[in-house]
């Protein structure tokens, strides 16, 4: 155990978080402004550390004890029996409030002591300080939120509406300023800055596809994302069942943010024209420009949660 | 300003509207009431009785303030106001129809005229706090406050035209049915909730309240403000009207009168002149100078005007001037009921809301009226045998006093904005490593979480405590673990377990052998041990066996040829075990190889090459290699500790204004300067450059780095004057950006035809751009006021909280100076609702263009997003007379849509666009 007794000091803070597997990945630089700013609570067992519905003034990592998190919301305790219970798994880091938090989602958080619990809290609105200026904590939060958000909708995009119309493909390559207004279509880029919106354009690459092409592999590195603007593709998962998207969806986005190998093959069903981004550009661009990635946190939350509900 | 308050919102607007009609015919109708008062006492009574209803009023008013809060606390506020307007009209009808009562009644009129303000104006002006955040009061409060003064001049008037028709006694009646329909005007107001209850251990009623004043500084300077000011206008009245009196019985009022125009020579319609006049003046003064003076200074300046004014007027008649006298009562006539009346309920408004309640009765009662009992207690005691100099030097002395409180009541006032804004995160510095936390940690690593021994092992080395870490770790059953404090032995130069390290040569893992291999590397273990990684399973381990038996048998003239040899028959893990490899050597060798490594087409192998650099002594040759690693994601974060670790200012500066340096380079070199040992250098050479950097965003990550130095060193000297010059410059960008926006918007106005997809993309991007330069004069005022928290202040003006923000505002107003004071909120504002954009002053450097102008100008921005966006939404408009400035937008990024642009300008004659 690294917490004996009340430990106030920043080392013990900074040395409970740097054993958090969420949190192993980051620079100490990254990490001691989040050791500053926290300090050590307890909570008695079966007491409340947060209601659903309530203002959530701090998150808590959960150093030790066991907590759980009613679904619709989130759970991190220390075990894995919280899948047995039912409810829902959010955030792997054995956090309590992140997830909302961060995805700034205003039905807070029900987290329930079962035993007594030591755990550390940091103010909510510092938290959210800390993650829009440093992106080596935010690229941190979007990398484990999107491994949830994965193993949540298990590995595949959601599918379309097999009725859906594709319409026909366009006949001459966009604009930098028609990219610009397709990217503010999609819920991540609606009322962002036009800058934000530009750097994606400038980085984007249309790509044409004919029917039977491989847009990527399961397996293969993932370092771009795509998006379909015309036509239909289907994904494959490695236990074999498939779903086929089309217009308007992300593809491989997921894999980028959770930097893993694709979960899942990507095949062109009909010709298909959409625009290809590689994960350096989209990354840099969230850098620039941090409440994206806040933004984009709260798309990942959204999704861990719908999957779950 | 007195017709059109700025404000947001259409609410507000009505507020301001309601509040001052509420105000107006409140002072209209105890205008009547005080005339009917005066008339109907003076007439029965004798003025000896004078000073047993002015004790009867301050004692009334103290009890009434407790009823009053009994009554009412837990009310809404619109309705607290509505009732009590409505129980003085009730009250005063009742006092009509008791007058055949005859002394009693009178002296309850009397005393009743006096409470009525303390009954129905605290809680008005309370109300009015809990509606308006300070920045919004400035704006109306002025404009409201002239209802007061246009109430008491038409209450004066209204009551002399139903004197010459009625009795007085039925200015009684008129003045309870005005009330009455007062009492309907507060309802028009938003709701406003009742005071927050107080604690159950809280004490309550006037005593408690009291006890807050005395233990809470700011009312209590607040208090302390209106005491003196009251002692100080008390006295300079008696020093007018003694010398008026003086005067007249010399028989030199007429020519003073005639100064001032009037034939008549009675001391009555002398007295009726000069106030007459003063009403004139003190409406101008509400209205004109006023707003003049809440732009431009401070509330707490704005207050120090009248006892100025005083204080000259006493100089003067201490001198034996008679115009020292006029001088007084002109100040106090135009500027009491204006200026100082405005500025001390703006003194109430940052007080929390649950706190006003508490202290605004008691300050109004205790120290208003006491002040008041003081000095006319004083002036009764010494007037008979001090000679009328003594009250002028009084005069000097108190206004005097009241300019020293208003000195230190505005340090308070913006602290109290301070403490709002604080910054919550708490930083405790890493502490000194003391035997007890030692102890944890290396209890720690005896734990079986990885995740747990991990970090200690990052602790210690942090601490530079890695001999502490004991051999037997390389036991621990996690390869991560193994691998790990492999790394941190290699590097440690801890000899004394090259045996333990040996033995892992066999170790099953790959990870673990090539991390041995590493470690045996940096060890020195030579021989057949070293030799036999050689032919490892694994090419990682086999590349670094190589590396290092290459580095000890070949000559150094042969090793380059050798390891670029060994780089190109490597497969991916090779090739980042030999960049791995070399960062082991404190030696200059390889160099050549971890160049070409550098360049490698992967990123794994790029970042382990720059992680190697990072491990070796600088060699800043290197440093240009290494910037090209910035712009990608996995090999940024080693190429940047590699940078840190060159510590070469020189060649990042270059970069940092070179033309030639990629965007996405040059946006991350501020802060890999800011992180060199030499934080000085670095410092003087990024405020020196920030103006000649290419590109907003470095320019504003070079701010950022600046800002971080500074929280790190606040001793930091940074030059003043170019970060000044770059505040300057912000504004003047940011209102550029501002009035082309404005004439899109006109033109879109003038012909809706304009208004189209491209246009709402333009609009957006001019916006963010008048909003990027504002953020970036905020953060480099915050440089040049380093001890104020800068980063609460853009918090407040980022919050949706209007009390925060306009604490932030208020700050800003107190810390800067002019043009940048007045400036600054326009743009923070971005303009709304200031459709001149009043107050940019010499930053508006040209004034808005035409539509087709406008275009023309924007065409030719260096920003390939706005020249895009310019260049489409003119094809978009088919705006034939832009063909050539569309041709000519020569910017690789705007080129399709340049094309397509001229395309449709080219194109079908059908859809050409009038314009």
């Amino acid at each position: 155990m690294l917490v004996e007794g009340d430990l106030p000091n920043v080392r013990a803070r900074y040395l409970a978080l740097r054993a958090l597997p969420a949190l192993q990945l980051l620079e100490p630089e990254a990490l001691l402004p989040l050791a500053e700013s926290s300090s050590f609570a307890r909570f008695r067992a079966g007491s409340w550390i947060a209601r659903e519905g309530e203002p959530l003034p701090a998150v808590y990592i959960i150093v030790e004890g066991r907590v759980e998190v009613r679904i619709d919301t989130e759970l991190g305790e220390d075990g894995e029996s919280a899948r047995d219970t039912g409810r829902l798994v959010a955030d792997p880091a054995r956090t309590v409030g992140f997830v909302s938090v961060l995805g700034q989602d205003p039905r807070g958080v029900s987290a329930y002591a079962h035993t007594d619990v030591l755990a550390m809290s940091a103010p909510s609105d510092v938290v959210l300080d800390l993650y829009e200026s440093s992106f080596a904590l935010l690229r941190n939060a979007l990398r484990n939120a999107a491994r949830a958000a994965l193993e949540a909708r298990r590995q595949l995009p959601p599918p379309i509406d097999p009725d859906e119309k594709i319409g026909e493909p366009p006949s001459r390559p966009l604009t930098f300023v028609e990219k610009i207004l397709l990217n503010r279509e999609t819920p991540l880029f609606a009322g962002a800055p036009i800058d934000a919106v530009a750097d994606l354009a400038a980085a984007t690459e249309e790509v044409r596809l004919k029917a039977g092409d491989l847009l990527f592999e399961l397996g293969a590195r993932a370092d771009f994302s795509f998006r379909i603007h015309h036509g239909r593709v289907r994904c494959i998962a490695e236990r074999g069942d498939s779903v086929v998207v089309g217009p308007g969806m992300v593809l491989g986005g997921l894999d980028v943010a959770a930097m893993l190998p694709r979960s899942y093959t990507a095949e062109a069903l009909t010709e298909v024209v959409g625009f290809r981004i590689r994960s350096e550009d989209f990354f840099g661009m969230l850098e620039r420009h941090p409440q994206l990635g806040m933004k984009l946190l709260s798309l990942f939350s959204r999704q861990i949660i719908d999957a779950a509900a | 300003m007195l017709l059109a308050p700025r404000l947001r919102k259409p609410e507000q607007r009505r507020d301001a509207w309601t509040a001052f009609a509420t105000l107006f015919l409140l002072i209209g109708s105890h205008q009547m009431l005080e005339t009917a008062r005066d008339a109907l006492f003076l007439d029965r009574l004798p003025p000896e009785r004078l000073p047993i209803v002015y004790l009867l009023v301050a004692v009334l008013s103290l009890g009434l303030n407790r009823a009053q809060t009994r009554i009412s606390a837990s009310w809404e506020r619109r309705r607290t106001l509505a009732f009590w307007l409505l129980a003085a009209a009730l009250i005063t009808l009742g006092l009509w129809l008791l007058l055949p009562l005859g002394a009693p009644t009178l002296y309850a009129l009397y005393a009743w005229t006096g409470i009525l303000t303390t009954l129905v104006l605290v809680p008005f002006w309370t109300l009015l706090g809990d509606l308006f955040t300070v920045t919004e009061a400035k704006r109306v409060y002025g404009m409201i406050g002239s209802g007061s003064i246009l109430g008491a001049v038409l209450g004066s008037a209204g009551a002399v035209v139903v004197a010459g028709s009625l009795s007085a006694e039925w200015l009684l009646v008129v003045a309870a049915v005005g009330l009455t329909l007062t009492a309907t005007l507060p309802l028009r107001l938003r709701p406003v909730a009742g005071a927050p209850a107080p604690d159950e251990d809280e004490q309550q009623g006037p005593w408690a309240d009291f006890r807050v004043l005395l233990e809470k500084s700011y009312p209590r300077q607040v208090a302390l403000l209106v005491a003196v000011a009251a002692i100080s206008l008390t006295t300079g009245d008696y020093l007018f009207k003694s010398a008026a009196a003086r005067a007249y019985a010399d028989g030199e009022l007429p020519t003073l009168q005639s100064l001032l125009g009037g034939a008549p020579v009675t001391l009555g319609s002398f007295f009726a002149e000069v106030n007459l006049g003063l009403n004139v003046l003190s409406l101008a003064s509400q209205t004109i100078l006023l707003p003049l003076l809440l732009r431009r200074v401070q509330v707490t300046t704005a207050l120090s005007v009248l006892p100025i004014g005083l204080a000259a007027g006493g100089l003067l008649a201490a001198l034996g001037s008679i115009g020292g006298a006029l001088l007084v009562k002109a100040a106090d006539g135009s500027l009491k009921h204006s200026v100082h009346k405005t500025g001390l309920e703006l003194l109430f408004v940052p007080m929390a809301e649950s706190m006003r309640a508490r202290v605004r009765a008691v300050i109004d009662v205790v120290a208003q009226r006491g002040g008041q009992a003081m000095a006319s207690l004083l002036i009764l005691i010494f007037g008979a045998f001090v000679p009328p100099i003594a009250f002028a030097v009084a005069l000097m002395v108190t206004s005097v006093a009241w300019l020293l409180t208003n000195g230190r009541l505005r340090l308070s006032y913006l602290d109290l904005f301070r403490r709002q804004l604080t910054d919550r995160r708490r930083l405790d510095a890493f502490p000194e490593v003391d035997v007890a936390s030692l102890e944890t940690l290396v209890a720690t690593l005896d734990s079986e979480r990885e995740g747990e021994v991990m970090a200690a092992l990052d602790v210690l080395e942090r601490e530079g405590r890695s001999r502490l870490v004991p051999a037997l770790i390389l036991h621990h059953p996690s390869e991560e673990v193994v691998a790990r404090a492999l790394d941190l032995f290699g590097r440690a130069g801890r000899s004394r377990v090259r045996g333990h390290v040996e033995r892992l040569f066999e170790h099953p893992s790959p990870q673990v052998r090539t991390a041995a291999a590493a470690a045996g590397a940096a060890l020195g273990i030579q021989g057949e041990a070293m030799a036999r990684l050689r032919q490892d399973a694994d090419p990682g381990v086999r590349a670094v066996g190589a590396v290092h038996c290459l580095v000890l048998d070949e000559d150094p003239r042969d090793l380059d040829a050798h390891l670029e040899s060994l780089i190109a028959d490597a497969a991916l893990e090779g090739r980042v075990a030999i960049a791995d490899a070399l960062g082991h050597y404190d030696r200059p060798i390889g160099v050549s190889a971890l160049l070409s490594l550098l360049q490698d087409p992967e990123p794994e192998v790029r970042s382990a090459a720059a992680a190697a650099i990072r491990r070796r002594p600088p060699d800043r040759d290197m440093t240009p290699a290494l910037l090209p690693l910035l712009v990608h994601e996995a090999s940024r974060r080693s190429a940047a500790a590699a940078l840190v670790h060159m510590d070469d200012l020189q060649a990042l500066e270059a970069a940092l204004v070179a033309p030639g340096t990629a965007s996405h380079i040059r946006c991350r070199l501020p802060k890999i300067m800011a992180s060199s040992e030499d934080y000085e250098g670095a410092a003087d050479r990024l405020s020196r450059r920030i103006g000649e950097i290419p590109d907003g965003r470095t320019r504003f990550e070079a701010v950022h780095a600046l800002e971080q130095l500074l929280n790190k060193h606040p001793n930091l000297l940074i030059d003043q004057q170019t970060i000044q010059q770059g505040v300057e410059q912000g504004l003047r960008l940011g209102f550029r950006f501002l009035t082309l926006r404005r004439a899109l918007e006109r033109g879109a106005e003038e012909d809706e035809r304009r208004r189209t997809p491209g246009l709402d993309l333009l609009l957006q991007a001019l916006h963010d751009r008048a909003g990027n330069a504002t953020g970036r004069v905020l953060r480099l005022l915050g440089l040049l006021f380093p001890q104020e928290n800068f980063a609460g202040i853009r918090r407040g003006l980022d919050s949706d909280d209007d009390r925060r923000r306009s604490g932030s505002l208020e700050l800003l107003d107190g810390l800067l100076r002019t043009p940048v004071k007045e400036a600054l909120p326009v743009l923070i504002e971005l303009g709304a609702n200031n459709p001149n954009l009043d107050g940019a002053g010499p930053f508006l450097a040209s004034n808005e263009s035409g539509f087709i102008e406008t275009l023309r100008v924007l065409l030719k921005e260096r920003s390939p997003t706005v020249a895009a966006l310019s260049a489409y939404y003119v094809g978009e408009l088919r705006l034939k007379e832009l063909r050539s400035e569309v041709a000519a937008v020569n910017i690789e990024a705007a080129r399709t849509d340049r094309e397509l642009a001229l395309h449709r300008l080219d194109g079908d004659r059908e859809e050409v666009y009038a314009g």
